[in-house]
């Protein structure tokens, strides 16, 4: 988001001069970099974690993210101030931007991750402290959506070609030559036909379980569960169904299947302290899996998956008050911020769909 | 183990600081304090002709302009599991000094060097002080809005005593980021001296109502800045009584034990303490304690 | 301009003649001359006045702000460490907008601050102080002609910024710290005149609300209310339509001076309030008397605190733009909305 530098930078200077801007670009692009030529995920996350909620709380003068940013600025201008106490604002919009460039330029799948996180995490936040902060994580918002859907619909598009090549190929006299010709145009084809039928199958398995309107792991029809139920289960069941990332369209659905027989009840707002009271301890499992040993991102920063990282908490001590107290000063989420069950169901589901993109990048 | 500490004694004129220091001078020598001498200072001249005087029965002269005595002196603290054997640093200066730092923003190598982890501060208003400028209230002011353009002003350019109170405060903020860490929260006591000026009602309450009384600004300022400071307020009388103008006092001060004089008053949660020890403020300001242990 | 350059990065001292530390910049000791000559800056205010600041001590280690005022530069130190609000303040002469100021900051000095918020602290001590005891006025001649990148200490009445910060009372960790202007209300005066002088008001497009003070007595007579109120709306026009500032910008009309009017709003007042409103803006009216004739009837800062919590609590986001996917939708499955 480079074009967008000058206006939000001005969350942290009032009239940032030509100078400063062109500082900054230099800084945003080198940071960039960095970012993206780690091995490990870790910086990109904890950029992503810093936009969301800010360097205030979670994060240490002397953590690799708060030193790369400022060694990213200091390239430019030594006489940076280096104490968080002085730069946090300055760094998040230095955040904000990278973020933003990465998520909506570069082509390459590491904008992926990111861009789910915040799609999980931004409509939980509270409103920012001030307007021009909130537009600032509002057009992120628009941009990772964006970013998602764009690669969705890429991702689900029925290519064919291949057969049409296969059909004009030019048979030559000698086998081996043939071979080598007939093998990779087979290959694309095949390729493609995967695909095409991964995309059909994805699409049939989510309509019949949107009209079927019955909960697999509930084993019962979704209207006779309780809204906060449904909200988690369809939520999850519809997030592992789908390729991702997921289109729009899913999280649609799954609003419909919660709401779906409830009336004007299924829109009533329920508190995050009074959905929990509607799950299980076995129902936590759906958005807190037992999934290996590695460290779980929602327990690094549980601003970006706040329900996840809910979950796990409910898992491990059972006295729900004090989970919905530590909740808030966890996640920066009040425990009475309310939702419809349609909206948790949607939350549950970007929740889960950040969790395999999470997965799927630690398996590689 | 850390074997120095240092504690800035801040103030404009006539705040008390050099009759302070001199007192626990007198304690810390005697060995009647919790904080106690581990041998003698080598330049002993300030602290001795200040302490002579309160010996004497008079209270320490204001302190001119150009003196800034640095105030070496070795020290031990044992209590529980806290132990400090080491020399502390307490300069001190005329009020002038630090009022010069408020006119010109700045401040030399000699403020800037003591500022570290094991550096604290105790700063210091005086009650019923003459020097006390109040703030600008609604009726002058209304007064100065109401008169036309280019009549002079009615009142001086001084300003208020818990303006300049907060601005140290604010300054102090900024040299402790800039060397220590914008994390780090050094310890500030407010001492209100010549406690026993104070209406008798009050002096056995808490010292910071005292202060939001009499100086709003600067009680609120402390109240909404403790992540950036650690904060006590301390009221304190240094022989217990005013040598100058209270009616037979200084007969039966001198008549009496001089170094077992004053007394020192601070809250612990919600118990008014009062202690003979006026090295408490010191201590605290030092890093030793946390006052919960010294509720005797 | 000065005839040297400096080696902190972000000091203009090259461009501005201005050091960021010291009044006279051959006593910083960052401060490199190249020559003798110095340059005239046609865009500055004329040689003010007033004192010029002392020389600085020659073994002075550290120099702190100067209390006095901000420039966007010096702003910028508070900006960057955590958000701050910055408050436009605007109106002819004489309408009371230093009265405001002066009124905000006796309500912090007497700790009436409360029960909404503490005072936690200003950077522009004394340029409270110096407003208040009308210490500082505009000097007849050149007027500044832009908001000061720095604080210039020889001459503190540039058009600047003051500095407060508060704290919630009720919510502990929550803490505001507003940056409000302090312009020549010649600034005002020329905008409505002139739609080119909208540059140097650019930085308002970063506001988190706008004040605009107009004098409630001369708005009540009717031998002046017909101008005062088509005046305000051509201003109103001019701030969205020439500076730029967007019309959901929490905006306060703050009429001044209505203990003088037994805090009755004159028609007019409504009559602009609803044009405000027709022109989109997200616009309250309050009735003030920062200081009061009448204190026993009327309380001296009626209205100001108000006005501050107004904006502060306006919670009118900025046009954002949604999620535009260029990839277009292929099947019916990917086009279900909500």
């Amino acid at each position: 988001m480079l074009d967008r530098l000058y206006e939000w930078y001005q969350i942290a200077h009032a009239a940032p001069s030509d100078e400063t801007i062109t500082k900054r670009q230099a800084s945003v692009t080198n940071l960039v970099e960095t970012l993206t030529s780690e091995d490990s995920y870790d910086l990109l996350t904890a950029c992503t974690a810093a936009a969301v909620t800010g360097f205030e709380s979670g994060f240490a003068q002397d953590s690799p993210l708060v030193q790369a940013a400022v060694k990213a600025i200091r390239e430019h201008q030594p006489a940076f101030p280096q104490d968080l106490s002085e730069n946090a604002l300055e760094l998040r919009a230095l955040c904000s931007v990278t973020l933003g460039e990465i998520i909506s330029k570069r082509d390459d799948d590491d904008a992926l991750p990111c861009a789910s996180l915040l799609v999980a995490a931004l409509p939980m936040q509270p409103e920012a402290n001030g307007r021009h902060l909130q537009r600032v994580l509002d057009e992120l918002y628009a941009a990772a959506c964006t970013r998602l859907e764009n690669t969705a619909r890429t991702r689900r598009r029925r290519r064919g070609g291949s057969v049409d090549k296969l059909a004009n190929i030019d048979v030559p006299a000698d086998v081996a030559a043939f071979w080598g010709q007939l093998q990779p145009l087979l290959k694309s084809c095949l390729d493609e036909l995967q695909d095409d039928a991964a995309a059909d199958r994805e699409e049939l398995e989510i309509l019949w379980w949107l009209y079927a309107g019955y909960s697999r792991t509930a084993k019962k029809p979704i209207r006779d569960l309780k809204p906060g139920e449904a909200a988690l289960r369809c939520g999850t069941e519809l997030a592992n169904l789908v390729m991702i990332p997921a289109t729009d369209s899913a999280r649609q659905m799954v609003r419909r299947a919660v709401e779906e027989g409830r009336g004007e009840a299924g829109q009533s707002e329920i508190p995050v302290e009074g959905i929990i009271q509607q799950w299980t301890a076995k129902m936590l499992e759906l958005l807190a899996p037992n999934e290996g040993s590695e460290a779980w991102l929602p327990d690094q920063y549980p601003a970006l998956l706040p329900l996840s990282w809910l979950c796990r908490r409910l898992r491990e001590s059972r006295n729900k008050s004090a989970c919905a107290t530590e909740f808030e000063s966890r996640t920066g989420v009040s425990a009475k911020h309310s939702s419809s069950a349609g909206d948790w169901g949607v939350q549950v589901f970007n929740e889960r769909v950040a969790q395999r993109f999470y997965k799927d990048l630690l398996e590689e | 183990m850390r074997t120095g500490s240092s504690v800035l004694l801040v103030g404009g004129p006539d705040a008390g600081k050099t009759n302070f220091l001199c007192r626990i001078w007198l304690s810390i020598n005697e060995g009647t304090s919790i904080l106690r001498a581990n041998g003698l200072p080598e330049d002993l001249e300030y602290l001795e002709e200040g302490s002579a005087r309160l010996l004497a029965g008079e209270f320490a002269p204001h302190t001119p302009s150009d003196v800034h005595s640095r105030n070496i002196i070795p020290v031990k603290y044992e209590e529980g599991d806290e132990h400090f054997t080491g020399k502390l640093v307490v300069p001190d200066c005329s009020g002038e000094i630090w009022l010069r730092i408020y006119e010109k923003r700045e401040w030399s190598e000699q403020w800037e060097e003591l500022i570290s982890e094991e550096c604290g501060c105790l700063i210091f208003v005086r009650a019923d002080s003459d020097q006390i400028v109040a703030p600008l209230d609604w009726i002058s002011c209304a007064k100065l809005f109401g008169v036309p353009t280019g009549t002079p002003p009615e009142v001086e350019e001084v300003a208020p005593t818990q303006v300049v109170l907060v601005d140290w405060l604010q300054c102090l903020r900024d040299a402790f980021t800039d060397r220590v860490g914008g994390a780090f929260r050094p310890r500030v006591g407010i001492v209100v001296s010549a406690w026993d000026l104070v209406p008798e009602d009050q002096q056995e309450r808490d010292p910071e109502e005292y202060l939001a009384t009499n100086f709003p600004m600067f009680q609120q300022f402390l109240e909404a800045n403790t992540v950036q400071f650690d904060f006590a307020t301390f009221g304190v009388s240094v022989v217990g009584g005013d040598l100058k103008s209270q009616p037979n006092f200084r007969d039966t001060y001198l008549s009496g034990k001089p170094l077992e004089s004053g007394f020192v008053v601070y809250r612990v949660n919600d118990t008014i303490c009062r202690s003979s020890d006026l090295t408490v403020p010191l201590v605290w300001a030092m890093g030793l304690t946390n006052l919960r242990g010294m509720t005797r | 301009m000065s005839n040297g350059k400096c080696e902190k990065d972000d000091c203009t001292v090259a461009e501005t003649g201005t050091c960021l530390l010291h009044a006279e910049p051959s006593a910083c000791p960052h401060f490199r001359s190249e020559s003798d000559r110095v340059e005239d800056d046609e865009g500055t205010a004329e040689e003010p006045s007033e004192k010029v600041a002392d020389e600085p001590t020659p073994s002075a280690t550290r120099s702190f702000h100067s209390g006095s005022v901000l420039g966007t530069q010096d702003a910028a130190k508070i900006m960057r460490a955590t958000y701050a609000h910055l408050i436009g303040i605007l109106g002819a002469i004489n309408v009371g907008k230093t009265c405001f100021l002066s009124s905000l900051y006796l309500l912090a000095t007497h700790g009436d601050l409360r029960p909404r918020f503490l005072f936690a602290g200003s950077l522009t001590l004394r340029g409270f102080e110096e407003r208040a005891r009308r210490l500082r006025k505009w000097e007849g001649g050149v007027l500044p002609n832009k908001l000061a990148d720095h604080t210039i200490r020889a001459d503190p009445r540039s058009p600047a910024l003051l500095h407060l910060r508060l704290q919630y009372i009720q919510h502990a960790s929550r803490r505001v710290d507003l940056l409000l202007t302090d312009l020549p209300g010649e600034w005002t005066s020329e905008l409505v005149d002139r739609a080119d002088t909208a540059g140097r008001l650019a930085f308002l497009r970063r506001a988190d609300g706008i004040i605009v003070v107009i004098d409630g007595p001369l708005l009540a007579a009717p031998e002046t209310g017909h101008l005062e109120l088509h005046r305000a709306k051509i201003l109103l026009q001019r701030l969205s339509d020439n500076v730029g500032v967007d019309r959901t910008t929490p905006l306060v009309l703050l009429l001044s001076k209505c203990d003088l009017l037994d805090m009755q709003a004159p028609q007019r007042a409504q009559e602009l309030h609803e044009y405000a409103s027709s022109q989109g803006y997200a616009v309250d009216l309050v009735l003030a008397a920062a200081f009061s004739t009448k204190p026993t009837e009327i309380a001296s800062g009626t209205g100001v605190l108000e006005t501050v919590e107004i904006i502060l609590d306006k919670s009118v986001s900025l046009p954002s733009p949604q999620a535009s996917p260029t990839v277009a939708a292929t099947r019916l499955f990917q086009q279900l909305d909500g």
